[in-house]
C-alpha cells in the first residue's frame, strides 16, 4: 500500500506533462512516503544559538530503522561529556501517539515519558517533536499556492493548515522541491498571524543514491533562537538491528 | 506688554482672530499626542537601576506579568472553579499582548509525575471538563509540588493564579483594556468564584486609564463649580467665562506642542490641565477684580487697561516666580517630573501672554453688568478691612502665630519618609487593591525581586554551586517581607525525586555534574523550554532566583537590598557573582531619586524665587517676607502627610512643586498692593487695610473657588488626585490666608516702600 502511494505520488510529480498538477494533499503525502531507505546511521552536530548569539554545541548519533509504517529512531548523545551517552528513543506511529523513552547514565534505567509534548520543542531546540517528523500529512489541510523558484530549484508553494485546534500556529507556508518531494522550506505563522519560526534547508546532496538533508536550521523569528543541524557520515541500509531499537537497550551505547 | 494690551483693547476682533488662528496651530499637534503609562520609562534610559532591569528582562525573557487569580472560600479544587481556570488561561494565551506559551497556570505550566518507570509530564489540569474525584485528585498532585504552592495555588487551595507576560512591544493599557474587557463580560459565578485582577501590567496599566477616565469624569465638575461660582463672584456669566476661556486655550497651546514635540504624556504629565487651569485662572480673576473696581466710572478700553496697569506688576513677578517653581524640576531623574515642570512653565507663560492679549480684548467687547454701576463696599471686605488694620495695630502677635506655625510645621516636616507602592494608587475597593492585599496574604507575594547568579559556561551544574545557592536561597527565604524564594535548585531537586520513583528521600541535588546535567537534559526534553529558562539559561552560566516580597512597598525592598547582598556574599562568595534587581529594585531606585530630586529642585527653586523676588523688589526684607508663605506651606504639606502616616511619592512630588510655585503668588499681589498705598502717601495701617480688602478680597474669592474646584477631585476613585485635590485646596486657601497678615508685618518690619522695578 505505502509503495503503491508513493509510486503514484512520484508518477503524479514527475510526469506534469501527463496529469494536472498534484494537489497540496498529494505532495505532502509524497513528502512523507519518500523512500529513504530500511535503515540510516549517521551523526548529527547541532548548534543552539540563543538572542545574545551565545552558542552550545551537541553531537548525537542517529539511528534510524523504517519498519512497515512505523518509523523508529534511537539519538545517542556524544557530547558534551556530561550527557555522553544519554540516550533517546522513539517509536514514531503514523496512526497514534509516538512513544518516547529517556535514557540517562545517571539514573541507570530508561524512562518512558509520555504527556502533550507534540507542540513542545525537542530537547530544548527550535525544533518541535511535530517539525522532525512526527506530524502526518492527515493532520492538516494543505493547499497548493504555486509555484516558484528557490535557490535555482523548482518548487511547490503549500499552505498547511492544521485541523486540530489546540495547535500553536494557524498555518505554516511550505516549500516542497518538485524533483524530490523534501520540504525545503518551511514557516510557521503563530495564532496572530505572525511569522514564528522559519526552516531552511541549507545542504543537500545524495547518498548512496537517495537525497539528503546535509544541513537544515530552524529560526525562531520571534525569540530570535536558532538551532542549525548538520548530518554528517550519513549511511543508509548498513543493516542495523532491531534490537538496538528497544528500549532496554539503551543503557547499551552503539559505538 | 501695556502695549500690546492696547492693540488687543482697541483691535479686539482681530485680536480673538490672532489668537484663535494660533490656537488651530497648535491644536493639530493634539492628535498626535500618545499616552506612555510605562512606569520604567519615567526614568532615564542609561540610569543603573533601568539598565539592570532591561538586563534581566533580556538575558532570562522576564517579562512583567498580569496576574488573574480565582478564589473561592470553599476551595477552587472542584470541576466549575477548574474549568473556569482552564478558560481563563485559554483567553490569555489567545490575547495578541501575550506570550502565549509562557502563561503559567495549573492549565499551562508542566508538572512531572512519576507512574512506576513512567515520567508523565503534562499540565496538571489539561482538560476543561473533570470529575470531582479527578478535581481531588490534581489537588492532591499540585500541592506535593513546591514550584506551585505559593505561586499558582495557594497552600490552602483556595486561590488558583494565572500569569501573563507581556509581548514586548506590546502596552500595558491595552493588555488591561482587553482583560477588563473579557471579565466584565464573564458571567456571574454562581458557585462563589471571585476573580482577582493583580501583577505590574495590571496595575501600570490600570494606572493611566483610572487617571484619564477620573480626569475626563471630573474635570468638566471643576469646570462647572469654578464657573458657578465665579458668576456669584462677577455676578456676569461672561465675565466668568473669561478666566476658564484663557486656561482651557494655554492648555491646548501646552498640550499641542507636547504632541508636536512627541513628547509622551506619563501619569504625572497627566495633571498638567489641572495646574494651568488653576494658575491661568488667578491672573484672570485678578484683572476682572480689579476691573469691577472701577465700577461704571470709565470707558470700557480704558477701565480695562487702568485694571491692567494695577496688575501687571504682581502678574509679571508671580508669573516669574511660579514658572520658575514649576521648572526646577526640570534636572530631575524622574523624566516626567521635569516635562510636567518644564511645560507647565510654558502653560504659564502662554496664560501670561492672554492676559496682555486675549483677556482685554475680550473684556473690550464683553459688556458690563448694570449692578457694577453703583460699586459699594460689602460686607466680606469690610470685614477684610478691619481685619487688615487690626492685624496691622498687632503685628507682634501676627509674627508670634506666624513663628508658631512655621516651628509646628517643620517640626512635623522631619518626619517625613519616601516611599513607593503603585498598589496604593488605587483605593481600597477597588479590584486591584483588595486582589493584590489578598493575593499577597495567601500566595508568596505578587512583587518580584530577582538574585542573578552569574558563572562561566556550564558552571551551574556543579552541585556543590547549586548546593551555595540552595544556602542563598533558604537563608533569602527566612527574612521577613519574604513570601517565597524559587531556583533551579527546586526544580532539580523536585526532578531527581521523581526519577527516584517519586521517593521523599531523593528530593535533593544530584552528587556529580553529569547527574545534574542530565537532569537539565530531561527537564529539556519535557519540551517547555519557556518553563526551563525563567530559572536558567542553556548554557548553564546563568541562573536566576524569584524572590516574592510580601508587600509592595519599595521601603520593604529597600530594606532588604544590603541583607541579600551579604547573604551573597557569605553563602555564594567567589563562587559566582550575584546581582539583585527586578520590579522591586526599580521601586527603591525610584523613591531614592525622588528624594535627590525632591532636595534638588526644592532647593532650587528656593534660590531661584529668591533671586527673582529680590532683583525685583530691591529689598531682602520684602523679599523674605514674600517667601514667608511658602517657607511655611512647604513643610506643613509634609507635615500632614507624615502625621497622616503617608509618605512622599511621585504624586506628593509633583504637589510640592504646585506648591512652590503657587504660596508665593498671594502674597505678591497683596504685598504690591500695600508697597503701592504706602508709595503713594497712605499711611502704613491705613495702607494693610486697602492691601487686605481690595487685593485680600480678590485672593479670598480665587482661593475658594479655586479650592472648591479642587475639592471635587476628592469624588476620584484615584488616590493620588484625591490627595493632591484635598492638598492644593488646602495649599490655596492657606496661603491665601497667610498672606491678608503680610502687611502687618511689613509695616511693624518698617520696610521702605519703594523702589520696586517696574516690569518692562
Amino acid at each position: 500500500m505505502r509503495l503503491r502511494i508513493f509510486t503514484l505520488s512520484i508518477l503524479l510529480i514527475a510526469a506534469p506533462a501527463l496529469h494536472a498538477a498534484p494537489t497540496g494533499e498529494e505532495i505532502m503525502i509524497a513528502v512523507s512516503n519518500r523512500d529513504v531507505g530500511r535503515d540510516e546511521r549517521g551523526e548529527v552536530q547541532m548548534v543552539l544559538e540563543d538572542s545574545h548569539g551565545e552558542v552550545r554545541e551537541r553531537r548525537l548519533l542517529r539511528l534510524r530503522l523504517t519498519e512497515g509504517t512505523e518509523e523508529k529512531l534511537r539519538i545517542q548523545f556524544l557530547f558534551p561529556p556530561d550527557v555522553r551517552d544519554a540516550a533517546f528513543l522513539l517509536y514514531d506511529h503514523p496512526d497514534r501517539d509516538d512513544d518516547r523513552w529517556l535514557y540517562l547514565p545517571s539514573v541507570r534505567k530508561a524512562k518512558r515519558i509520555s504527556g502533550a509534548q507534540k507542540y513542545r520543542n525537542f530537547l530544548g531546540t527550535d525544533f518541535t517533536y511535530d517539525d522532525l517528523g512526527g506530524r502526518e500529512p492527515y493532520e492538516d489541510t494543505h493547499v497548493l499556492e504555486g509555484e516558484a523558484v528557490m535557490d535555482g530549484r523548482p518548487v511547490y508553494r503549500l499552505r498547511s493548515t492544521p485541523k486540530e485546534s489546540e495547535n500553536p500556529y494557524a498555518y505554516r507556508q511550505v516549500w516542497v522541491w518538485k524533483e524530490a518531494p523534501i520540504v525545503l522550506k518551511e514557516e510557521y505563522y503563530d495564532r496572530h498571524d505572525k511569522l514564528r519560526k522559519r526552516m531552511r534547508v541549507l545542504k543537500l546532496d545524495r547518498v548512496q543514491g537517495i537525497w539528503t538533508v546535509r544541513a537544515r536550521e530552524m529560526v525562531d523569528v520571534q525569540e530570535q533562537h536558532r538551532t542549525a543541524l548538520t548530518f554528517v557520515l550519513v549511511r543508509y541500509n548498513t543493516g542495523l538491528s532491531p534490537d538496538l531499537f528497544r528500549e532496554q537497550a539503551l543503557d547499551r551505547p552503539v559505538p | 506688554m501695556q502695549r500690546l494690551a492696547r492693540v488687543a483693547v482697541n483691535f479686539p476682533k482681530a485680536t480673538l482672530g490672532v489668537v484663535l488662528l494660533v490656537t488651530a496651530v497648535f491644536a493639530s499637534g493634539l492628535p498626535r499626542l500618545h499616552v506612555d503609562d510605562e512606569i520604567i520609562n519615567m526614568i532615564a534610559p542609561d540610569h543603573p537601576a533601568r539598565v539592570l532591569q532591561e538586563r534581566i528582562e533580556r538575558d532570562f525573557g522576564v517579562r512583567d506579568v498580569a496576574i488573574l487569580a480565582i478564589e473561592n472560600r470553599e476551595g477552587v479544587f472542584n470541576p466549575v472553579s477548574l474549568a473556569r481556570l482552564a478558560q481563563l488561561t485559554r483567553f490569555l494565551q489567545e490575547l495578541p499582548g501575550v506570550v502565549a506559551e509562557d502563561v503559567a497556570s495549573l492549565a499551562a505550566s508542566d508538572n512531572v509525575v512519576a507512574r512506576g518507570d513512567e515520567l508523565l509530564m503534562r499540565p496538571p489540569l489539561s482538560s476543561t471538563s473533570v470529575t470531582p474525584q479527578q478535581a481531588a485528585a490534581i489537588q492532591h498532585e499540585v500541592l506535593d509540588n513546591p514550584l506551585f504552592v505559593g505561586r499558582l495555588v495557594s497552600a490552602d487551595g483556595t486561590v488558583a493564579a494565572l500569569y501573563a507576560p507581556l509581548r514586548a512591544g506590546a502596552t500595558r493599557a491595552l493588555v488591561y483594556a482587553a482583560i477588563s474587557e473579557h471579565l466584565a463580560k464573564l458571567p456571574a459565578a454562581d458557585n462563589g468564584d471571585r476573580i482577582l485582577v493583580s501583577g505590574k501590567v495590571m496595575i501600570e496599566g490600570g494606572l493611566g486609564t483610572a487617571m484619564r477616565a477620573d480626569l475626563k469624569r471630573l474635570g468638566p465638575i471643576v469646570v462647572g463649580v469654578l464657573l458657578v461660582l465665579l458668576t456669584l463672584y462677577f455676578r456676569h456669566p461672561l465675565l466668568a467665562l473669561l478666566p476658564i476661556l484663557t486656561a482651557v486655550v494655554a492648555v491646548i497651546w501646552t498640550l499641542g506642542l507636547m504632541g508636536a514635540l512627541g513628547v509622551p504624556i506619563y501619569v504625572p504629565t497627566t495633571l498638567i490641565p489641572v495646574m494651568l487651569l488653576v494658575i491661568g485662572i488667578t491672573e484672570e480673576v485678578h484683572l476682572i477684580g480689579e476691573y469691577r473696581a472701577f465700577g461704571k466710572t470709565r470707558a470700557r478700553r480704558e477701565a480695562v487697561l487702568a485694571a491692567l496697569d494695577k496688575i501687571k506688576r504682581p502678574v509679571t513677578f508671580m508669573t516669574l516666580t511660579t514658572a520658575i517653581g514649576f521648572a526646577s524640576p526640570a534636572v530631575s531623574p524622574i523624566v516626567p517630573l521635569g516635562q510636567f515642570g518644564l511645560f507647565t512653565a510654558f502653560g504659564i507663560g502662554v496664560a501670561y501672554l492672554f492676559t496682555f492679549t486675549l483677556s482685554p480684548a475680550y473684556l473690550a467687547l464683553v459688556k458690563r453688568p448694570q449692578s457694577w454701576a453703583q460699586p459699594r463696599e460689602t460686607a466680606p471686605t469690610r470685614w477684610l478691612r478691619a481685619f487688615g488694620e487690626r492685624s496691622a495695630r498687632h503685628p507682634l502677635a501676627v509674627a508670634l502665630v506666624l513663628a508658631v506655625a512655621a516651628a509646628v510645621a517643620l517640626a512635623g516636616a522631619t518626619r517625613t519618609r519616601v516611599d513607593e507602592n503603585w498598589v496604593n494608587r488605587f483605593k481600597p475597593g477597588h479590584v486591584l487593591y483588595d486582589s493584590d492585599e489578598r493575593l499577597n496574604r495567601v500566595l508568596g507575594g505578587t512583587t518580584l525581586l530577582y538574585a542573578q547568579v552569574t558563572t562561566a559556561a556550564d558552571g551551574l551544574k556543579d552541585p556543590a554551586l547549586l548546593a551555595r545557592i540552595e544556602a542563598l536561597q533558604s537563608a533569602i527565604a527566612a527574612l521577613p517581607g519574604v513570601g517565597k524564594v524559587t531556583s533551579i535548585v527546586d526544580l532539580v531537586k523536585r526532578t531527581n525525586r521523581v526519577l527516584h520513583a517519586d521517593d521523599p528521600r531523593a528530593e535533593r541535588l544530584p552528587e556529580t555534574r553529569a547527574g545534574v546535567a542530565q537532569q537539565l537534559l530531561l527537564l529539556e526534553s519535557s519540551g517547555d523550554p519557556n518553563d526551563l529558562e525563567g530559572w536558567i539559561d542553556g548554557r548553564a552560566s546563568r541562573a536566576l532566583l524569584w524572590i516574592q516580597l510580601k508587600d509592595p512597598y519599595a521601603s520593604t525592598a529597600a530594606a532588604l537590598l544590603p541583607k541579600l547582598e551579604a547573604f551573597a556574599g557569605e553563602h555564594v562568595g567567589q563562587a559566582a557573582s550575584v546581582t539583585f534587581g527586578g520590579p522591586a529594585s526599580v521601586n527603591v531606585a525610584m523613591a531614592e531619586l525622588i528624594v535627590k530630586s525632591q532636595l534638588l529642585s526644592l532647593v532650587a527653586a528656593l534660590v531661584a524665587e529668591f533671586l527673582v523676588l529680590w532683583f525685583l523688589y530691591r529689598s531682602v526684607g520684602w523679599t523674605l517676607l514674600c517667601l514667608a508663605p511658602l517657607a511655611i506651606a512647604l513643610p506643613a504639606i509634609f507635615a500632614v502627610v507624615a502625621a497622616s502616616g503617608r509618605y512622599v511619592d511621585i504624586p506628593m512630588a509633583v504637589l510640592a512643586s504646585i506648591v512652590i510655585g503657587l504660596a508665593v503668588d498671594y502674597a505678591i499681589y497683596v504685598l504690591d498692593r500695600y508697597r503701592h498705598a504706602r508709595a503713594a502717601g497712605e499711611e502704613s495701617i491705613a495702607a494693610a487695610g486697602r492691601a487686605v480688602s481690595e487685593s485680600g478680597a480678590i485672593v479670598v474669592a480665587d482661593s475658594l473657588a479655586l479650592g472648591a474646584g479642587f475639592c471635587v477631585l476628592l469624588l476620584s476613585n484615584f488616590a493620588p488626585l484625591t490627595v493632591i485635590g484635598l492638598l492644593t485646596a488646602a495649599v490655596l486657601v492657606f496661603s491665601a490666608a497667610l498672606s491678608l497678615l503680610l502687611p502687618a508685618l511689613g509695616q511693624w518690619l518698617r520696610l521702605p516702600a519703594s523702589a520696586a522695578r517696574e516690569p518692562a
